[in-house]
């Protein structure tokens, strides 16, 4: 299962009402590997959304190109729909497109479509449920509709997870999300990398970067201004302040505290540990 | 002011099955005051910030907008003229084909002259730094811009209540901050002006966001756990995280240098 992704040199405009131009993505380039987790971070309006949508081709480029494992994806010979299996996007309030009578034939409807046995297609929800941590024979009969929002989420995302994609890509996940739902989703892109998945997540959400993710692409007003590892994106201060972004809220409350903290205290690497304490 | 009287409500689940959303909940929510909302998901608050405004009507007990019930099919109008809502998704809520008709579509609703209707659509533009946007269709404006755009269109039309259900979800954190600061600011600056008061009623999963608030209201399986002054309900860590909720960060370690310095 070898996966690879790559944009080269990206640019893309919408054209407004009466012909006026807006460049959303200017020369991006990108690679992501196999089994990566990789958060892409920027303000509103940077053109994450707009990125995401370039990697199966539901939006083409004005310039530069898309390969997937080396084959050019806007290529006549290269079939997209088969790119859309490889790659499954989660968009931004994903539960907004549950459409069947119940769980199980809503994640079903991918597989079914793409024509596996009803065997295959059992398997494949049976594990996706799973994955998301929606008990099969509690949910699979129950009407998607009726779940809590947090479950509807949840089974929005194995209907993604049920075409067995090699790269998640999930937009804004944790939106709406309380405290335990965050650390349930990051639990849920770690097990996918445990599968040898690759994650790459849209996202404001610091604390969830921290939670889950090694690597962080910062994009602003259409350019990647950083690509590096978390931690080194969490030390370099200069880069954050330029573009608005913020630390995790633990480590910002930890760095405004540094001197009046006892020593005890100061080895305390994560919002985990420190709820630890009050166990 | 809005008095909630021991309301309750019920989702059907299945044709015979009910779920209680609420619970026998009472409140009062004074003029002027600024209250933030939290709760697990699931713990009902977006179904009663819903009850608010009369977009549900609780199956037990009474919502009173102001001396209008909201059970009075006539009231509606006035009810939700002066109880304006923000939901979290912004395009649950916008209609029109550009950002600056967005804005007018509510006010053009309520009549105002033509002269009006332009100045506030400017002031509003302005105050959420869309100008640059007014002629462009929302649906090319990214999530957070929405966001912004959907909170312009409902505060152009100077509700007395405003519910905020959870609108910061999809902000980077310098829009995050600004829509705060806004909901602040016409919070604030309405209290010079008797008449025109906002008071706000902002849900979120954020507790530094709840901070700034008089007053917190946990809700926990349809039921208010806890109501009071931010800094004191937030005193209560462990019952909080006992229900999945985290205190502030500042708060949690403030508590614990506290222990240790002992």
């Amino acid at each position: 299962m070898s996966f690879s992704l790559e944009l080269k040199n990206i640019s893309f405009r919408y054209t407004g009402l009466g012909g006026s131009e807006r460049l959303i993505l200017d020369d991006v380039s990108l690679h992501v590997g196999e089994n990566e987790s990789v958060a892409l971070v920027g303000p509103s309006g940077s053109g994450k959304t707009t990125l995401i949508q370039h990697f199966t081709g539901l939006l083409r480029p004005v310039s530069g190109q898309i390969f997937y494992n080396e084959k050019n994806i806007w290529d006549r010979k290269f079939s997209l729909s088969k790119l859309r299996e490889k790659i499954g996007i989660v968009f931004q309030f994903p539960e907004s497109q549950l459409f069947e009578e119940t769980v199980f034939k809503d994640v079903a409807f991918g597989p079914k479509n793409l024509g596996y046995s009803p065997d295959e297609i059992e398997k494949r929800v049976h594990e996706a449920l799973l994955a998301v941590e929606l008990k099969p024979q509690k949910f699979g009969e129950r009407s998607p509709f009726r779940l809590s929002e947090g479950e509807k989420r949840r089974a929005a995302i194995a209907g993604v997870l049920a075409m067995e994609p090699d790269l998640i890509v999930f937009d804004e996940p944790t939106a709406g999300l309380d405290p335990q739902g965050v650390r349930r989703m990051a639990d849920i892109a770690k097990r996918l990398l445990d599968a040898g998945k690759s994650v790459l997540v849209v996202t404001h959400n610091m604390d969830f970067v921290a939670q889950a993710i090694d690597r962080v692409v910062v994009i602003n007003k259409g350019k990647i201004l950083f690509d590096g590892a978390t931690k080194a994106l969490f030390t370099n201060e200069s880069l954050l302040d330029e573009t608005g972004l913020d630390l995790p809220v633990f480590d910002t409350v930890v760095r405004e505290m540094r001197d009046t903290l006892p020593d005890v205290l100061k080895n305390i690497e994560n919002i985990n540990e420190l709820l630890r304490y009050f166990k | 002011m809005i008095a909630i009287n021991n309301i309750s409500f019920d989702y059907p689940i299945t044709d015979e099955k009910t779920r209680t959303v609420l619970k026998n909940i009472s409140l009062e929510i004074k003029e002027g005051e600024s209250i933030t909302v939290m709760g697990p998901n699931g713990s009902g608050k977006t179904t009663f910030a819903r009850c608010l405004n009369g977009l549900l009507i609780p199956s037990k007990g009474k919502v009173i907008v102001d001396g209008l019930p909201t059970s009075e099919q006539a009231n509606l109008t006035e009810i939700r003229r002066r109880v304006g809502m923000v939901f979290q998704n912004p395009d649950n809520q916008i209609v029109s084909a550009t950002v600056e008709r967005e804005i007018a579509f509510g006010l053009e609703n309520l009549g105002k002259p033509y002269d009006e209707m332009h100045r506030i659509v400017d002031e509003m533009l302005e105050k959420f730094h869309l100008q640059q946007y007014r002629k462009r269709a929302p649906h090319y404006l990214s999530g957070g811009e929405k966001q912004k755009l959907a909170m312009a269109a409902v505060l152009a039309m100077r509700p007395s209540y405003l519910i905020l259900d959870e609108p910061t979800s999809l902000l980077d954190p310098q829009s995050r901050k600004d829509i705060l600061q806004l909901v602040r600011q016409f919070h604030s600056a309405s209290l010079e002006n008797d008449n025109s008061s906002i008071t706000t009623i902002f849900i979120t999963q954020f507790a530094e966001e709840a901070l700034s608030a008089d007053r917190l209201i946990i809700f926990y399986d349809g039921r208010i756990f806890m109501d009071g002054a931010p800094e004191k309900v937030f005193s209560n860590i462990k019952p909080l995280l006992e229900i999945g909720l985290e205190p502030p960060v500042k708060i949690l370690m403030q508590n614990l240098v506290k222990r240790t310095s002992r």
